[in-house]
């Protein structure tokens, strides 16, 4: 087996003029493996998932991508080289159907311009099918966005990065506006993706989200990494205490107790 | 409901994506509302006046439709379903067409003496339009702005430059003519060469022999082209002599030219087969098919068809009432017969029964009463109104300022008392009728009830009396009824069908009442006939309900032949419209049938309509013009190019204010310096008639289109139905907010019911 991951990221760090945003920052994503980002609010999420996507570029450290050093100028770049990210707000027109939304912007077409239409019942097979792959059965494509539930509308998102050729695919917090049920439909479609061969990189705020289906786990705060673990080097609790910054949680919860006995 | 017939196809139905029926599907269309309102407004005013039936009546609303109102309102709902406005689109209708007409005049030498040609003079307005469309996009995008402002700016930059330009060099405020000789500049500079060379040669004696003989062109070598008509004319001509561009831009089909004396076939058997048609595609949507199609119902559906045909056949070969009543039963008949046999040939059978006819726990017992109430009502007013034939009527509204009031407070004290009905049960209290939310009820009640009562007195002759009267009791009765059905069809599937049955017993009454004699005989004559047919329709329809199994799984063969046919049926509807409204018959013109002309802006309206139509429903274009309407940063992150689509949509409306102008400058050919200002507000309110939001990513271009036809209805129809044409704006108005409420309400209702 090929032993070369599909992303690496070696001592990433990111300025903002003075500001030290990320800095040393390392992890890897392998094919058919979920690499799991975990972070406070303010903790650079924003920021590492803007690097991969090719909307800011790191201002020290090596990426590379199967093996090979890039430098991804735009977001077009990287969604060429199969990098496709998820952002929380999906990307998607509410007012327009699934299947428009599904395609929207790389549309298939037939005829020649200016006579030039939407292949429309090829884009409604493959949206149908596309989404059926992902354990979701959208009988009427026409139906519009807005009326899908969360789940079903971030189904829609990853499907649609899997279709478009995705390789590794970025998740942006997919769970945090997720009701308990919703999520677990999420997680499942992350597990499916990654199953499909896809190097999936997913950022959450939430371990008990990230544990179950992650490979891999990096954990942010204010900028710095906090360690960089394969799934047979860190439990579930150490994760939790390591993610709100330990020693502060426990302080935080001395300090709640006291004010209930008051 | 069992669909458990389905279960090898369907591999895991999600039960939280429920299936949407024919209706609901129907009514989520953006254009719906207003192609319900256009039909309802189409029949209120034909009611009111005879012109609205005719000919004459339909190309007046069609041109009054079509430009400057109906092309833009198409334009200008693209570019508000892409989340933008233009504020100088109407502006720049008039700008393009003055821009035009001054590339074409030779303007005191300004042009180096010469005007282009037309043939020069369209592509450059062309890129100028297109160049301001760009200039709008660019400002939008650029500045990110919001569009109202931005192209307010530009809006009175043109306004400005149009006056200002005017009065620069052709010193006035307006810009003509477009036929002018001068419009000829190359040819008749051609002309001049040739006819100096020629005088010189042979003297001018031989040019006048030869002007005189009809020789001219020839002996210079000019004939053909423009050249030739200026010379017969003797260089002076106003006559236009554009041929081929004047066909394209003015031409108009003068409809008693053109006779046909088997127009009327084509008529009934494209309107009655098209609209039959169309019912049988709404089954094919509604009902679930048979497992295997059983032949013989078939056989029975073709003898259906077979006496519905020789029904249309009487229909057409008489104009008498018996006649008429005689085809009318023939084809509603046969359409009993025929959607039977269709029925049995295609469809399951309810496996369980109906369910029983108690009205108890229905509901629809209070809309049912209702309903009655106001049929009677209104049966009552039109044998009133038909007791007064003869008499002069207007003694009856000839009524004094004290009689008015006297009759406005009755009207105001009986909706006081309705706002007040459940308050009168249960008791109020005094404080709260002077200071409460009943105080604000009843006053509302009251402004309400005597500003209509007297408004309605004051406004109506007795021909609107009558109509408004009888229709709205009439309209009332109907709607109470068919709420009732509804209600029924909640409760039970035969109590539906019986209160639908009832509705359409009471169209059939209706149908008898709306025949008596009045000023309109011709809207009486189709009307009944009409109606007959209708209710037909609704009686079948409330039958079938009963017998035959309602589909709740999609179905995608039954979908698409139902879609064909729906096709087909739109098709034969607009040969049957189409013939009927463009050619006359021998015995029409010899009783003294009145001229009409369709011109071609009708032509350019219906193909801008469906090219755009196309355009946004099927191309790449479409969709991102829904996707930056409806969410731009989305479209930006999947690959959009949003500010090259916000541009093109601008360039889209400069292209039609291009078009309007040019058609209004061979139409006119003098354009004033103030035309098309302000107009831009009622492409908009056309746009949102026609269901598409304010607010981008939503709405219809053909509604748009049906939008200015509604328009146009009201700006035709108040002056015909003889009201005084000041409150045609009321009228528009009230069109606007009703339109707004209606399309929300259904798309609420519509959603929220899926």
């Amino acid at each position: 087996m090929d032993d070369t991951p599909l992303l690496e990221l070696k001592d990433i760090s990111k300025y903002y003029g003075n500001i030290i945003a990320l800095q040393g920052v390392t992890t890897e994503v392998r094919a058919g493996q979920v690499t799991c980002v975990l972070g406070d609010n303010g903790a650079g999420k924003s920021t590492f998932i803007k690097i991969l996507a090719g909307v800011h570029q790191q201002s020290e450290g090596d990426f590379l991508l199967e093996g090979e050093s890039v430098l991804f100028k735009n977001p077009r770049e990287a969604l060429d080289a199969g990098i496709a990210a998820v952002y929380q707000d999906l990307a998607m027109v509410p007012l327009m159907s699934v299947w428009r939304n599904f395609f929207l912007g790389s549309e298939p077409t037939k005829g020649v311009w200016p006579l030039e239409w939407i292949d429309k019942p090829e884009a409604k097979r493959i949206a149908k099918e596309e989404m059926a792959k992902m354990g979701i059965d959208i009988r009427d494509t026409e139906q519009p966005v807005g009326t899908l539930s969360g789940g079903e509308r971030q189904s829609v998102a990853i499907a649609r990065a899997v279709y478009f050729g995705a390789k590794v695919l970025i998740l942006d917090e997919p769970t945090s506006a997720l009701g308990v049920k919703q999520s677990g439909v999420v997680l499942r479609y992350i597990v499916e993706a990654a199953k499909r061969g896809l190097g999936v990189i997913f950022i959450t705020h939430n371990p008990n989200h990230a544990y179950p289906v992650g490979d891999r786990f990096l954990i942010l705060n204010r900028g710095q990494s906090m360690g960089n673990f394969a799934k047979d080097e860190i439990s579930q609790t150490e994760l939790t205490s390591l993610m709100a910054g330990g020693a502060e949680l426990e302080a935080l919860q001395h300090e709640i107790s006291q004010a209930q006995n008051a | 409901m069992s669909d458990t017939t389905a279960g090898a196809a369907a591999p895991k139905p999600d039960e939280r994506l429920a299936y949407r029926g024919v209706f609901q599907r129907a009514l989520i269309r953006p254009e719906i509302g207003a192609a319900i309102g256009a039909i309802f407004i189409w029949v209120f005013f034909w009611a009111v006046s005879v012109k609205f039936g005719e000919a004459s009546g339909a190309s007046s609303i069609l041109d009054v439709a079509a430009s400057p109102l109906g092309i833009m309102a198409v334009a200008v709902a693209l570019l508000m379903i892409g989340g933008e406005f233009d504020l100088s689109s109407g502006a720049a209708t008039g700008a393009l067409g003055i821009l035009t007409i001054l590339l074409v005049r030779d303007v005191n030498g300004l042009l180096a003496g010469a005007g282009f040609s037309l043939w020069m003079a369209l592509p450059i307005s062309l890129a100028a339009a297109l160049g301001l469309g760009w200039w709008n996009g660019f400002l939008v995008n650029r500045t990110s702005l919001p569009s109202f402002i931005v192209t307010l700016g530009s809006f009175f930059v043109l306004k400005g430059a149009k006056l200002g330009f005017s009065k620069l060099i052709v010193d006035q405020i307006q810009v003509g003519k477009l036929d002018d000789l001068q419009i000829y500049a190359d040819e008749s500079a051609e002309y001049k060469t040739a006819l100096a060379q020629f005088q010189e040669q042979f003297g001018a004696e031989r040019v006048e022999e030869l002007r005189a003989s009809g020789g001219l062109a020839e002996a210079l070598g000019l004939e053909g082209s423009f050249t030739e008509s200026i010379i017969a004319t003797g260089g002076n001509t106003s006559d236009k002599g554009y041929g081929l561009l004047d066909t394209i831009f003015a031409g108009e089909w003068v409809r008693n030219e053109h006779i046909w004396e088997s127009r009327d076939w084509f008529y009934s058997i494209g309107m009655i087969a098209g609209l039959c048609i169309a019912v049988l595609a709404v089954y094919e949507l509604h009902f679930r098919r048979r497992d295997s199609f059983n032949p013989a119902g078939l056989g029975v559906f073709a003898a259906g068809a077979v006496v519905g045909i020789i029904g249309i056949n009487r229909l057409h070969a008489t104009d008498s009432t018996g006649g008429n009543t005689t085809g009318a039963v023939l084809i509603a008949g046969g359409m009993l017969v025929a959607t039977i046999g269709w029925c049995m040939w295609r469809y399951a059978m309810r496996p369980e029964g109906a369910g029983n006819l108690s009205l108890a726990g229905s509901g629809a017992m209070t809309p049912l009463v209702g309903g009655i109430v106001a049929f009677v009502a209104s049966i009552v007013t039109a044998l009133w109104f038909d007791a007064q034939n003869g008499e002069d009527l207007s003694d009856a509204f000839d009524l004094g300022g004290g009689t008015m009031l006297l009759i406005a407070i009755v009207v105001a004290v009986i909706a006081a008392a309705i706002s007040l009905r459940g308050e009168i049960v249960t008791g109020f209290s005094a404080v709260d009728l002077f200071l409460g939310e009943t105080r604000a009820k009843v006053i509302s009640a009251v402004i309400v009830a005597m500003l209509g009562t007297i408004g309605f007195l004051n406004l109506s002759t007795e021909q609107g009396a009558r109509a408004i009267i009888f229709l709205a009791l009439a309209i009332g009765a109907v709607v109470a009824l068919m709420i009732a059905a509804n209600r029924g069809r909640r409760h039970s599937d035969a109590l539906g069908s019986a209160l639908l049955f009832l509705v359409s017993v009471g169209v059939v009454v209706m149908a008898f009442f709306i025949r008596s004699e009045s000023t309109a005989p011709k809207f009486r004559a189709q009307a009944f006939t009409i109606m007959l047919l209708i209710a037909a329709v609704m009686a079948i329809w409330a039958l079938a309900t009963a017998r035959f199994e309602v589909r709740r799984f999609p179905d995608v063969a039954a979908d698409g032949f139902g879609r064909n046919l729906g096709l087909f049926a739109v098709a034969l509807i607009t040969v049957g419209l189409v013939s009927r409204l463009m050619w006359v018959t021998q015995a029409e013109l010899d009783a003294g049938l009145t001229q009409t002309k369709f011109s071609v802006r009708i032509l350019w309206f219906l193909g801008f309509t469906a090219v755009v139509s196309w355009v946004l429903a099927r191309t790449r274009f479409g969709s991102w013009t829904f996707a930056v309407g409806g969410n731009k940063e989305a479209a930006r992150q999947v690959g959009v190019p949003a500010a090259r689509t916000k541009t093109q949509l601008f360039m889209v409306v400069s292209f039609a204010a291009w078009l309007v102008g040019l058609l209004l400058a061979f139409r006119l050919n003098t354009i004033q310096a103030s035309t098309g200002d302000g107009e831009e507000f009622e492409y908009i309110i056309a746009a949102v008639v026609g269901g598409t939001a304010l607010t981008g990513g939503y709405g219809s271009t053909l509604g748009a289109g049906i939008g200015a036809l509604i328009m146009a209805m009201a700006i035709q129809g108040i002056p015909s139905a003889r009201w005084n044409s000041d409150w045609r704006f009321v009228f528009v108005g009230g069109i606007l907010l009703l339109a707004v409420v209606a399309n929300n309400y259904i798309r609420t209702k519509a959603e929220a019911a899926r």
